[in-house]
Parts: C-alpha cells; sequence; structure tokens
C-alpha cells in the first residue's frame, strides 16, 4: 500500500490523480469523523466537501511528521469544520442530564460500532462537541476550552454528563436487544 | 490526557471506523479545486517573486541608463557642455560588437578633438592629474567589487559589473593598441571622463532611481497567556497568597497558563520603489516617489503540544519625500545625507491559519520618519549605484494590528539601487 509518503511526493509532483487516491483513503475515514459531530447527512456532505477542499488546496502546506501524520491532519480539519459549521448555527452547552449515582459502565465489546456512533450522535450537540474532542480528538480539557471558547469547568462537566448520558443509552440498547 | 478505561475502549472501537461517503461529493469536490498544476506554480511563485521584482527591476533600471546612453550617443556633439553625454558614448557600444570598435571609435574620438584643442593651457594644467588617473585603470576594475556590496540581487550584478568591466577593457584598449598615435588622443577621453564625472555635480541634475530596501533584523517575541479572570476565579487563590485579609482577585493578579504562550515573528520589512529626483542647489536635492513595502509577520499560539500558526502579510504603497545634502565627492565617489518623511497606504492585508484565510482589518495609514547616509559611486557618469543604510522611525498609527513597525518602530534598514542622473 502507497504509504502517506508516497501519496504526499506525488501530489507535490503535480499528479492529479493522487489528490483522487488521497481522497478515497480518507473520505470513509472522514465521513465517520463528521457524522459523529453532524448526524444529519445532508448536513455533513457539506462539512465534508468543504474539508476536502481545504485539504486538497492546502496539501501543499501540510507538514509531514511521520506515517499518520496525513491522517491525522485530515481528521484535524474535519472536526475543525464541523465544530465552526455548528457554531454557525449557535451551538449550545446546557445541562440536560440530573445529576445521579454512577451506575455500571456498559461493556461497547459486543455493540456494533454504528449502532455506538449512532448514540453519540444523539446526545445533544454541546456534550457531543465536547464528547468527540476528548475521546477522539485526544485534546485535554483546556484545549477544549480554548477552541469552543467555554471554560475548562464547563468542558469537563460537559464531558461528564454526555459520558454518563451515553452509557445510560448503551445500557438501554443492551437491555432492549435482550429482551428481542 | 486521563482517560478511564471506558472511555479509551469507545476510543479503540470507534477511532478508525469508516462510513461510506456519498458517491458524488468527489464530482463536487474536484469542481471546487483549481487545477493542480496552477495551484503548485502559483504557490511557489508567490512567495520568492518581491526579491526577483527587484532584480527585474535592477536590470530593467540597466537597460534604461543604457538605453538613455544610447540615445545619447546618437545625438550630435556640439560643445563642451554636452561632455558628459559623449565620452561616455564609448561604453555602451562597446557591448555590441567589441572586435571592430577600436576602428570605430577613431573616427568617433576625432571631433572632440578640435573642441578640446583650444581650451590647451586647461588640458595641460590638468594633464598631470590625468596621469594618475590612466594608471588608475584598478580604479575602474574595483567597479565589480564595489558593485557587488551595492546591488541588491546576483543579476544586477553581474550586469552591472560585467557592463562595467567592458567598459573599463574599453578605455583600457586603445590605449594598449594604439599606443603612439593615440596617446594624447586616449589621454583627452580620460581628461573628458573626468570633466564629464565633474560637471554634473555642480547640481543641474535630476535623478531617476530604483531601489530595494531591507530592515536589517527579524524580530521575534514570546508571550505568556493570561488566565482569563473567570477562569482564575474558579480557583481559591486566596489561601496561596501572603497576605491576609486582602481577597485576592484574579483581576489584580496575572495568572500565566502554563504550557501555552504565543509566539511573534515578524519578518524584516522589504520595499522596493522608484523615486525622482530634483535639484535645488549644486548641494541640495528632493526626492519622491513610490514605494512599495511587504511586511510578514507569524503568530503562533501553543497550547500545549498543540500549535495554532497565523500568517499575516500586509502590503504598503507608499509615498517618500527626502531631502539630500551632498557632503562630499570624489571622483565617482559621493556621500551624502538623506532626511525625510514617508507616508505608507495598506492595500492590502491578510491573514491565514492552517492555509484558510481569516478576516482582518486593514492598517491605518502609517507615517515614518527616516535619515540615511548615502554612498553613490557612479559606474558610469549617468548611472550611479547606491547604498543608505539608514534609521527609521515609524509612528504608532493607533491600529489594533500588530506588525514590526509596532514592536520596533526604531529600525536600522538599508536601501540599495540604482540612480540614472539626468542632465538637464
Amino acid at each position: 500500500m502507497e504509504t502517506e509518503r508516497q501519496l504526499l511526493d506525488s501530489i507535490s509532483g503535480g499528479e492529479r490523480a493522487a489528490l483522487r487516491r488521497l481522497y478515497d483513503r480518507y473520505s470513509g475515514y472522514a465521513m465517520a469523523i463528521g457524522l459523529r459531530y453532524i448526524p444529519d447527512g445532508d448536513e455533513v456532505r457539506d462539512v465534508l466537501q468543504d474539508s476536502f477542499v481545504k485539504i486538497l488546496t492546502n496539501i501543499g502546506r501540510f507538514d509531514y511528521r511521520g506515517e499518520g501524520s496525513l491522517k491525522s491532519w485530515v481528521s484535524r480539519i474535519v472536526a475543525n469544520q464541523a465544530i465552526d459549521y455548528l457554531k454557525h448555527k449557535h451551538l449550545q452547552f446546557t445541562d440536560v442530564v440530573p445529576d445521579s449515582a454512577d451506575e455500571d459502565e456498559p461493556d461497547v465489546g459486543e455493540i456494533p460500532p454504528d449502532i455506538l456512533d449512532g448514540l453519540i450522535g444523539q446526545l445533544p450537540t454541546g456534550y457531543r462537541v465536547v464528547f468527540n474532542l476528548f475521546v477522539f480528538e485526544q485534546l485535554s480539557h483546556r484545549e477544549i476550552a480554548q477552541r469552543l471558547g467555554i471554560t475548562e469547568g464547563t468542558s469537563s462537566s460537559q464531558f461528564f454528563r454526555a459520558r454518563r448520558m451515553l452509557q445510560r443509552m448503551i445500557r438501554d440498547y443492551i437491555s432492549k436487544q435482550q429482551r428481542i | 490526557m486521563n482517560k478511564d478505561k471506558w472511555t479509551q475502549q469507545l476510543h479503540d472501537k470507534l477511532a478508525d471506523r469508516e462510513v461510506a461517503a456519498p458517491d458524488d461529493l468527489w464530482a463536487d469536490i474536484e469542481a471546487a479545486l483549481p487545477e493542480a498544476p496552477k495551484e503548485k506554480g502559483t504557490k511557489k511563485s508567490l512567495m520568492i517573486p518581491l526579491r526577483r521584482w527587484a532584480v527585474a527591476a535592477s536590470v530593467a533600471a540597466l537597460l534604461t541608463g543604457g538605453g538613455y546612453l544610447w540615445w545619447k550617443a546618437d545625438q550630435p556633439k556640439p560643445n563642451g557642455q554636452e561632455l558628459a553625454a559623449t565620452t561616455t558614448v564609448f561604453t555602451p557600444q562597446k557591448p555590441e560588437s567589441p572586435q571592430p570598435e577600436a576602428e570605430r571609435l577613431q573616427p568617433e574620438a576625432e571631433p572632440t578633438l578640435p573642441e578640446l584643442e583650444t581650451p590647451q593651457p586647461n588640458t595641460k594644467a590638468l594633464l598631470s592629474s590625468v596621469k594618475p588617473i590612466s594608471s588608475e585603470a584598478p580604479h575602474s576594475s574595483e567597479t565589480p567589487v564595489l558593485s557587488d556590496k551595492l546591488v541588491p540581487a546576483e543579476t544586477s550584478q553581474e550586469s552591472s559589473s560585467s557592463q562595467a568591466s567592458e567598459s573599463v577593457s574599453e578605455t583600457a584598449n586603445p590605449t594598449d593598441e594604439t599606443k603612439e598615435e593615440k596617446s594624447a588622443d586616449v589621454t583627452i577621453r580620460q581628461l573628458e571622463t573626468q570633466i564629464a564625472l565633474l560637471t554634473p555635480k555642480s547640481g543641474e541634475q535630476a535623478a531617476l532611481s530604483l531601489y530595494a530596501s531591507n530592515g536589517l533584523s527579524d524580530q521575534q517575541k514570546v508571550y505568556g497567556v493570561r488566565m482569563s479572570d473567570e477562569m482564575a476565579e474558579r480557583y481559591d487563590l486566596s489561601q496561596y497568597m501572603p497576605v491576609s485579609g486582602a481577597r485576592t482577585r484574579a483581576a489584580a493578579n496575572t495568572i500565566y497558563l502554563v504550557g501555552y504562550e504565543e509566539r511573534q515573528k515578524h519578518y524584516q520589512p522589504l520595499s522596493f520603489g522608484l523615486s525622482v529626483g530634483y535639484p535645488l542647489s549644486s548641494r541640495l536635492s528632493l526626492s519622491t516617489g513610490l514605494v512599495y513595502t511587504r511586511l510578514r509577520s507569524d503568530f503562533t499560539s501553543v497550547m500545549n503540544d498543540m500549535s495554532i500558526l497565523r500568517q499575516q502579510t500586509l502590503h504598503y504603497l507608499g509615498i517618500p519625500l527626502n531631502a539630500q545634502y551632498h557632503l562630499w565627492h570624489s571622483g565617482s565617489l559621493n556621500v551624502y545625507l538623506s532626511m525625510g518623511a514617508e507616508a505608507d497606504y495598506n492595500i492590502k492585508a491578510r491573514m491565514v491559519s492552517k492555509g484558510v484565510e481569516q478576516q482582518m482589518d486593514r492598517d491605518h495609514w502609517q507615517f515614518s520618519m527616516q535619515g540615511a547616509v548615502g554612498i553613490q559611486y557612479d559606474v558610469l557618469p549617468q548611472l550611479g549605484l547606491y547604498a543608505e543604510p539608514g534609521v527609521k522611525y515609524y509612528f504608532d498609527n493607533g491600529s489594533s494590528v500588530r506588525n514590526f513597525f509596532k514592536d520596533k518602530p526604531l529600525n536600522l534598514n538599508l536601501q540599495v539601487g540604482l540612480r540614472l542622473n539626468i542632465t538637464k
């Protein structure tokens, strides 16, 4: 398989087809990321299109730092684009789940990934964004606070509430499955 | 990041998941892409061209200078006042056909003889001072060395030095070849050159210059990032403070975030321009023109291991007004003082982050004052290379745009250029 370095070399060598190869290679990955922020298929399409136009037109400025760095760059751009889109639609951070005692953590091992992503997509927008940034973009609460213009405390509480809500949804899903 | 086990498990399960993107998405993306080769080309040619422009401008100036001399060469040589132009006629003609030049020289030089014969006594008196000059062939062969230092760009260096060295061989050759017959002729020609170099300095000259200018250093700074007041309020800082009783407010104590900083780097300003000089008296002249300046800055926000780079480019168009006072000259060398002011208008401001252009306000008018010492070396009587090391002060224009001028209002700069002296 073509390495990221080889792909980038082909692109910088002016090979137009290499742009398509980059898209083919990462569009599925980008789509999954996009849907995790914006569950609506039509909306995420626009975000993805803008992200790839941005990626492909700015590929010359990408700073290669080893295999995998291109993939994480793609992920960052898609996440940023999705957040900007949500911000534009007035991203709000609310508390919709009352604090309750911790319950058992449901096992995610047996649950199909598309169901898990679907459940993440059902989280309220503010929770979802913070949760994704923390879990998948691996940002700290400090960085999330900076990125979203909220306090570190808000980021932290949004995350824990999102986590608790997601766990409850997973438990509901599991119990529903067991009833069937 | 202390992610718990459950979260980590979720991450591992979903992080590399893929979902098929819509089928027709690529077509839309491709339609929105600029032509690939064009994109690649423009990026490269946009980065370097400013220096190239300076080179091109210098070459253009050289050509213009050559053209001007060429034109002058075709003019009849009626009297001694035109001497400045006539003597140097040899120089531009040389590069065309070096071989038959020696023959062609003769008839051309002849007509100037009778004119100069009249002031015989003068010539004789000057002859003694001319001798050392003629043996000063190295004087002109030094030209390339000097021009190396003065001309901003390689191409113009080459062309100017080659032109200069050709003019050297020009004057040297006839002396060798036709020594006995032409010695008087040559001496007179050198005399003419000497007179030509001296006469225009009386102030009866307008000047056209092309120049490039650079600051002498980049400017770099690192700032800490303050904790926001509301965030600081969340921490009970008072318990750590030695002063008892006083309720410590975050606003009163700046708290810098660990691992956060903002770096800014201002690259040295780069300008080039065109100016026209007008003599007021034999020592004083005024010059004005049009100057383009480009300022580039990098702002990097660092948040632990993540950094965001924003690149700012500002383009200014300015009008300088300078007065030059000629201090001293010897041979082809001129030393002068220059003082003046400049108004720059920000024609374009651009801020780019991660390849995405962000909105940015243009800078206000920027006023500055400058003083410099200039050294000019005339490669030809009509064409000089000059360097002006100087000091420039930029007044605070009150705008929120951060740039080199705000960070370092007083700075040293070096302007180098070509000056075309137009004899009136």
